[in-house]
């Protein structure tokens, strides 16, 4: 099973349920962490990576030679990431999409492409855990690209964890597309009510079923319970706020390492999950 | 008038707690929400309602059955994995508005459409002018609408001769973040003394380090590790960072926010008194 940790709002706890709930499956199950922006189950985790590869996108080389200077680029170009000043064409990489349209349009075929460095791509193990993750160059606008490559590495067959970033545009979306289930993670607060709405309406569109974990259950109000009753979205565990987490969690350590005994709940959860899914 | 953006690197940090509060000090002022995917501080700056602008955030594909031939063209020159085969459809969320299948398209069967992916208004509250923006969910183009949003509010802090211009950014060092940065005169990073918290820092400063921009750190719940305070702080030190102070851990924070206030509007407290500290030495910096 493909279980996708998301929450909308940031700082919710999910890298450290997502790297519990690896923990606590246990060796064959899979952790990739799909929040490249910000990458930080390796912290956690502590994984022996075995691999780093660097990952590139393609951008145009436009040959100058054989440039007539049509235009015909500009023209295409929906990112404005190719303008023609005198004749020539000049080029943001910044603003381009990798979407190849400028290669395929010009008469002249002087466009070609070539890498651009965009992040790095690692992975290895973690105590039996198979372990990946993306880290975006800073600098970088979008992480899309980078988090579709993470997720190719998911092991055939096995249980496999994947750690999204917060929000509930383009990147959240493509972490979460194609899990079979969306674990969210919030906190019964305004902030974290208004986005928790705003991930589930997100999670309704791209059509992958969902539940919630509420992070430092006691350190709010009611109202987050009360809306999930009424949109009838189940709580499946409630975690208090507790120093004792918090402070390991400050040292890099997961949930687990303060309080064991969440093993079995998270064991029990992801069980449920299971047979939902499998319903 | 002095642009001041909030960021974080990590989410959850406190990102609007300290916009809020920065709101009411330096109050009149204009506050903008730039984390338009998860837009939360017009939750405690309750501004007027006004009529709300359409944000068209760019175009989508989608096929006309009637016209499709089945040719294929359109998978083969996607490179967003957006076209699925049989009968051929375009998935309106990988769909990133190139165009590219639309002009390739032998049958001009592929329609291609501004979508309405947000709205945005301005408009007054209590502590001055408040812009934000929603994005739909699922829908794209963040940066676009930041940048937008970021025009109409220095639009407004003109219009009004506002002193300071308070920017409530977004997580991460993307697209969003990335949109906000332009002409700010100061950016303050809140971040949490966790390995994590350090971590995502580093990659912000750096950012913030590549784009030549002036940073700020100030330490929320910095209590919960006196040694990752220190890390921290050294860290932003070493960048050139000015040092805003330390923010204890105070549930009175969660009180203030269920009661839709800002920090310190509502009475004393440990963690508002350090945020007002915060911004009195960073209008000083300001004023340098």
């Amino acid at each position: 099973m493909k279980l996708a940790v998301a929450s909308g709002k940031g700082g919710t706890g999910k890298t450290s349920l997502a790297c519990a709930l690896a923990q606590a499956l246990g060796p064959g199950a899979a952790l990739l962490d799909c929040d490249v922006e910000e990458p930080d189950c390796a912290l956690f985790l502590k994984p022996e990576i075995g691999s780093e590869e660097a990952f590139s996108v393609p951008v145009p080389v436009i040959d100058a030679a054989k440039c007539k200077g049509h235009g015909r680029c500009q023209e295409v170009c929906a990112y404005n990431a190719i303008k023609i000043f005198n004749e020539k064409p000049f080029l943001f990489d910044h603003m381009c999409h990798s979407c190849g349209g400028c290669v395929v349009a010009c008469p002249e075929k002087a466009i070609t492409e070539a890498p651009h460095p965009a992040g790095k791509i690692r992975h290895g193990g973690a105590g039996g855990l198979f372990f990946a993750d993306g880290v975006m160059n800073i600098g970088e606008a979008s992480p899309v690209r980078l988090i579709k490559a993470v997720k190719k590495l998911a092991p055939a067959g096995a249980h496999t964890i994947i750690d999204c970033p917060p929000g509930t545009t383009c990147p959240m979306i493509n972490a979460v597309a194609g899990s079979d289930f969306c674990l969210l993670v919030s906190e019964p607060t305004p902030f974290g009510l208004c986005d928790l709405k705003l991930a589930v309406e997100t999670l309704e569109k791209i059509k992958v079923p969902h539940a919630l974990v509420i992070n430092r259950a006691d350190l709010g109000d009611g109202e987050m319970e009360t809306w999930c009753a009424e949109k009838g979205i189940k709580i499946l565990l409630r975690i208090p706020f507790d120093r004792a987490i918090a402070e390991a969690y400050s040292r890099g350590e997961t949930l687990l390492s303060a309080r064991p005994e969440y093993r079995m709940a998270l064991r029990a959860m992801f069980a449920a999950i299971e047979t939902e899914v499998a319903a | 008038m002095k642009q001041v953006l909030v960021l974080s690197g990590k989410g959850g940090t406190g990102k609007t707690t300290v916009s809020g509060a920065f709101a009411r000090l330096a109050a009149p002022c204009v506050t903008a929400d730039c984390d338009v995917d998860a837009a939360d501080l017009h939750i405690i700056l309750a501004p007027e309602p006004a009529a709300r602008n359409e944000y068209f955030g760019g175009k989508k594909a989608s096929i006309d059955p009637e016209k499709c031939t089945s040719c294929g063209r359109c998978l083969e020159v996607c490179r967003f994995d957006a076209v699925t085969a049989g009968p051929f459809e375009i998935n309106r969320t990988a769909c990133e508005g190139c165009g590219v299948c639309v002009w390739n398209c032998p049958s001009g069967a592929i329609n291609f459409k501004e979508v309405l992916s947000g709205t945005w208004s301005v408009s007054a509250c209590r502590f001055g002018t408040f812009a934000g923006a929603r994005l739909e969910p699922a829908e794209e183009n963040s940066g676009k609408l930041v940048a937008l949003l970021k025009t109409e509010a220095v639009k407004a802090a003109g219009a009004a001769g506002a002193k300071y211009l308070i920017l409530d950014g977004s997580p991460g060092i993307g697209c969003p973040v990335l949109a906000a940065l332009g002409g700010v005169d100061a950016v303050v990073v809140v971040a949490e003394p966790t390995v994590s918290g350090r971590h995502d820092f580093m990659r912000l400063a750096e950012l913030l380090k590549q784009q030549k921009l002036k940073g700020y750190l100030l330490v929320n719940k910095w209590d919960l590790n006196a040694g990752e305070t220190e890390a921290l702080e050294r860290a932003a030190a070493d960048f050139g960072f000015g040092l805003l102070g330390r923010v204890p851990f105070d549930t009175g924070v969660i009180k203030t926010l269920l009661a839709r206030r800002t920090l310190g509007e509502d009475g004393p407290g440990a963690a508002a008194e350090a945020v007002e500290q915060a911004w009195l030495t960073l209008a000083a910096g300001l004023e340098e």
